[in-house]
């Protein structure tokens, strides 16, 4: 009988980051992140 | 995906045994291109724009897995002009396209500034066994 297939590896992110835009008054405009 | 630059792999091996030849990577920079890849050693288009220039970062230890496994930099960029900025990279050398680039990753979605935005851009790298 054939095995099922293994569902995929969840693999932790080591390489990540985020950005936020502020405006001049200090209010956010946008976030995001790195990929 | 952020990636580790062949540069950063060969940096941090010198750096983690004391061999000469490694350099620490405590400088941040962004651009308004894309698609650079492990064997870069550049952003595609690193801005020298007014406010968003290549500049040192806050370096600190952060634990992701194992404690203070993680390199993190930190930087708030004060735009002086209007700017759509697209990627992101760590460089052990405060010049302009100089140096060795340990990490590089895109902006998603790109970060749209004009004159007197802050963008605030945190960045980490962290070790893993295996």
């Amino acid at each position: 009988m054939a095995e099922e297939p293994k569902p995929p590896e969840k693999k932790e992110e080591s390489n990540a980051g985020t950005f936020i835009v502020r405006d001049k008054d200090g209010n956010i405009k946008q976030t995001g992140v790195l990929k | 995906m952020a990636i580790t630059c062949n540069e950063g792999y060969h940096q941090i091996a010198h750096l983690g045994t004391g061999v000469a030849g490694g350099t620490a990577f405590t400088y941040v920079a962004i651009g308004t291109s894309t698609g650079q890849t492990a064997a870069s050693t550049t952003l595609a288009t690193e801005t020298a724009a007014s406010g968003l220039a290549r500049a040192a970062a806050t370096c600190t230890v952060e634990t992701t897995t194992v404690t203070s496994d993680t390199m993190q930099w930190y930087k708030v960029w004060t735009a002086g002009a209007s700017a759509t900025i697209t990627e992101w990279g760590v460089f052990n050398n405060a010049v302009k396209d100089a140096g060795g680039m340990l990490m590089y990753a895109e902006l998603s979605p790109s970060a749209a500034v004009v004159s007197s935005d802050t963008l605030t851009i945190t960045g980490k790298c962290a070790l893993k066994a295996g």
